[in-house]
């Protein structure tokens, strides 16, 4: 009697339980991938979402390439008073239930970065729907402009699209692992500043219109750009990708202060030791009109000392790196032993120079610690009053500093040594 | 009648669950708020000072074998002292029961079960810990056995996947709010530590007195290193004073892991041990009540008792306003009742020593 009892009771529960308040099909949501923040016209925000589309991505149709590509998601934008009554909005407008657990970006326009997003932040830190791996950037433009031209072309998966888009910086250096956790927890530290990855919609419509005046080569004192001196929106590219990212907006506190371009975010990689490898081009040292092209890859971790000197920040850092060699225009031997240490120290002082350049522009013009000097210093504190006393975010910009680079080039590729070409006039030197 | 008794390994199992449930609530947060960056120190040092108190509350109980504290009581002040003993126990364990089961459905239902009423969650944790009580303790003490290692399991698979956001600085500067902070508010944070007062309710089922000192060392010490582990692990990954700002510490946590592709989005395993470990405190805290209401007044039957306690429990898990309310009820107030139980042990323990020497010299003994 009583096991009838029990399966009933079973059966019972069984029956009435699977649909009970929280029961919710997967196919009944609306899956967000990317939240855009704009200031409104009329209201405090514009809230612009990129909704995926998953017939379009897992079906057959679904191929990578133009067919059905920008039909994977639609785009939508409210104007609102907070991020929540925008999505009370937007679920008002589409037939499924707005959901966040999926959304791989959230950006925000520069025009707002500017302002201080805290508040937003802070609102999306209290959604248990939101995940730490989710990448906050600026946009260049507006949010909106951004998001609506994100159009998938060699991936057709907007989430896949992102992840793979955002994790270029393993090879490319251009930008950062710029995901909400870490935004959050800069954004709160004592000993650190903030960065967002700096997207945009690039401008240029034909290779007629390309300008150097867009990239940042001048400030560095080169003749042409090389392949970093350019933040997103000013990148010399034609084709169907419109949008990119290069660079990264800093922070001071909530607000947006200013950026550094993709060549430097591979120097604040170095000094993070967020770096992995990318490629770097240099003048050639021994002639004046040809380049070098390194693979530069981490060998260590940076070693970073910090000390006050009359109560200003001495900042001593030492890099150790290591490289191999793409290419050497002028033909000249570095793969020998004779030249391989000419190419070491030039590359050393060039990195030298470009990396002082950088940690100066962070304290005197941007007066943010992005690289994060300040846990040296908390180290040596050794109670929270003392760390407090030391007032590390207001004194960095008086900082000085001294960069120490320690390279060595490994392999030369699957050449080693260049012989010259030769032509009707005999050995071609260039 | 056969005695019910349950193993050592089962009553330390019991009691890590027991008191590890409040790494599982806030106690990541609290120790932060309170010592800083320190937050992990202070709450070793709470496992040094609640070693010593054990040390010297074991030492005076042994003389009383494997007897408890309602006995004791009775023995030096009679049947009247064991009554009052007897309902002081049951109010401390009711609020405990009460106010943990609140916390716990209101969690459910800011994690999981967001658009269930309150009471819907709640009755499923009476249901679970009715048929708990219902089954005894052998039963409950069988399953903490099963799954206190799972959930200690998943525990560090959780703690070592978020390993990759750790960064050494955030637990720097190394005494955080000051020793000061670390030592004299160390003091209060034994209360942590109070579950232990239930091994003088349950050391009659513990067999031999043996057992009720190496099973109160080890479970402190267990319980210790957990609190202490999950303390730094979070601690490492959000740097103060953030770190004060999540209500659910080690689910913060687990959100954050992500390894590839495959291995992310975790939590829905923290769901789990932490829905494991609920059932389990408030089964045992709940079997524990009916235990104890039964002896103080001798009555014959307990199962009787089950569906009265449990609607009483219902009934007051739902008097706090809010959660805010209910996690302040149970910071503030409860560690308070917790540390007065654990002086009310060490105070009869004298007292019962006392009397003793006072009959041996009469020859009554």
């Amino acid at each position: 009697m009583r096991k009838v009892f029990a399966l009933i009771l079973s059966a019972a529960l069984m029956v009435n339980l699977t649909g009970c308040f929280d029961s919710r099909e997967i196919d009944d949501l609306a899956y967000v991938s990317i939240l855009g923040l704009d200031k409104g016209k009329n209201n405090y925000l514009q809230l612009t979402v990129q909704i995926m589309i998953p017939t379009s991505i897992g079906g057959s149709g679904g191929t990578s390439g133009e067919g059905g590509a920008t039909e994977s998601t639609y785009v939508t934008t409210v104007e609102t008073p907070t991020i929540y009554s925008g999505l009370n909005m937007i679920n008002n407008l589409v037939s499924k239930q707005i959901e966040l657990s999926h959304a791989g970006m959230l950006v925000f326009s520069k025009e707002l970065a500017q302002e201080g997003i805290q508040k937003y932040i802070n609102a999306l830190s209290r959604s248990r729907q939101i995940r730490g791996n989710m990448y906050v950037v600026v946009s260049n433009d507006s949010a909106r402009e951004f998001i609506e031209n994100l159009k998938p072309v060699l991936e057709i998966n907007p989430i896949k699209l992102i992840a793979l888009k955002m994790d270029e910086y393993r090879y490319t250096g251009f930008s950062a692992p710029t995901t909400f956790i870490n935004f959050y927890i800069q954004n709160k530290s004592t000993c650190m500043q903030s960065t967002a990855t700096l997207v945009a919609v690039n401008r240029y419509n034909s290779v007629d219109e390309f300008k150097a005046e867009n990239s940042t080569y001048k400030e560095k004192e080169r003749d042409k750009p090389f392949e970093g001196d350019y933040i997103a929106g000013s990148t010399p590219q034609v084709g169907k990708t419109k949008t990119e990212d290069m660079g990264l907006a800093v922070f001071d506190g909530d607000r947006m202060v200013g950026v550094i371009d993709g060549q430097e975010v591979n120097y604040y990689l170095m000094l993070t030791d967020k770096f992995n490898k990318s490629s770097l081009t240099l003048p050639d040292p021994l002639t004046d009109e040809s380049l070098v092209v390194l693979e530069i890859s981490r060998s260590r971790a940076p070693i970073r000392t910090v000390t006050m000197k009359d109560d200003k920040p001495f900042i001593k850092v030492h890099l150790r790196l290591e490289a191999d060699i793409l290419s050497i225009q002028s033909g000249i031997n570095y793969e020998s032993l004779d030249y391989i240490e000419d190419l070491q120290n030039h590359t050393e002082k060039f990195l030298e120079k470009e990396i002082t350049r950088l940690l100066g522009k962070t304290a005197k013009e941007l007066k943010s610690d992005i690289c994060g000097f300040g846990k040296e210093i908390k180290k040596k504190c050794l109670t929270w009053d003392e760390w407090q006393k030391v007032e590390w975010l207001k004194k960095y910009k008086d900082s000085s500093f001294e960069v120490n680079v320690d390279l060595k080039i490994r392999r030369p590729g699957l050449m080693v040594k260049t012989t010259p070409a030769y032509s009707s006039e005999g050995e071609v030197i260039r | 009648m056969e005695r019910i008794t349950i193993g050592r390994w089962e009553s330390i199992s019991l009691l890590v669950m027991m008191i590890n449930l409040q790494i599982y609530l806030n106690l990541p947060r609290v120790l932060a708020e309170d010592a800083g960056t320190a937050g992990w120190i202070q709450i070793a040092y709470s496992t040094v000072l609640i070693l010593i108190i054990f040390t010297a509350l074991s030492l005076l109980y042994s003389k009383f074998g494997i007897k408890d504290i309602l006995d004791v009581s009775n023995m030096v002040f009679g049947r009247f002292g064991e009554i009052i003993t007897g309902i002081i126990l049951i109010l401390y364990l009711f609020f405990a029961v009460s106010m943990v089961l609140r916390e716990f459905t209101e969690n459910v239902k800011i994690i999981s079960l967001t658009q269930s009423p309150i009471s819907f969650v709640t009755s499923f944790f009476i249901a679970g810990i009715t048929v708990g009580a219902y089954f005894g303790i052998q039963a409950i003490a069988r399953v903490a056995v099963l799954m206190v290692p799972v959930s200690v399991l998943a525990h560090f698979i959780i703690l070592a996947a978020s390993s990759q956001y750790f960064e050494i600085s955030n637990i720097m500067p190394i005494l955080g709010n000051g020793i000061d902070a670390i030592l004299i508010n160390g003091v209060e944070k034994i209360a942590y530590f109070s579950s232990i007062n239930t091994l003088f309710i349950f050391s009659p089922f513990l067999g031999n007195k043996k057992n009720l000192r190496r099973v109160g060392y080890i479970s402190i010490i267990l319980a210790g290193f957990f609190m202490v582990a999950n303390t730094l692990a979070y601690l490492l990954v959000y740097p103060y004073p953030a770190a004060t700002e999540n209500f659910l510490p080690i689910y913060q946590l687990a959100k954050l892991v992500n390894y590839g592709r495959f291995f992310q989005r975790i939590e829905s395993v923290f769901v789990l041990i932490w829905a494991m470990t609920a059932f389990l405190y408030l089964s045992f805290v709940f079997y524990l009540i009916i235990h104890t209401f039964k002896k103080t007044f001798r009555l014959k039957y307990q199962r009787t008792l089950i569906p009265v306690f449990a609607v009483l429990t219902f009934t007051v898990s739902m008097l706090p306003q809010n959660l805010v309310s209910a996690i302040e009820i149970e910071t503030k107030y409860f560690r308070l009742v917790g540390l007065s139980v654990l002086s009310m042990l060490l105070f009869l323990s004298a007292a019962g020593n006392i009397a003793l020497k006072i009959k041996k010299k009469r020859g009554n003994v």
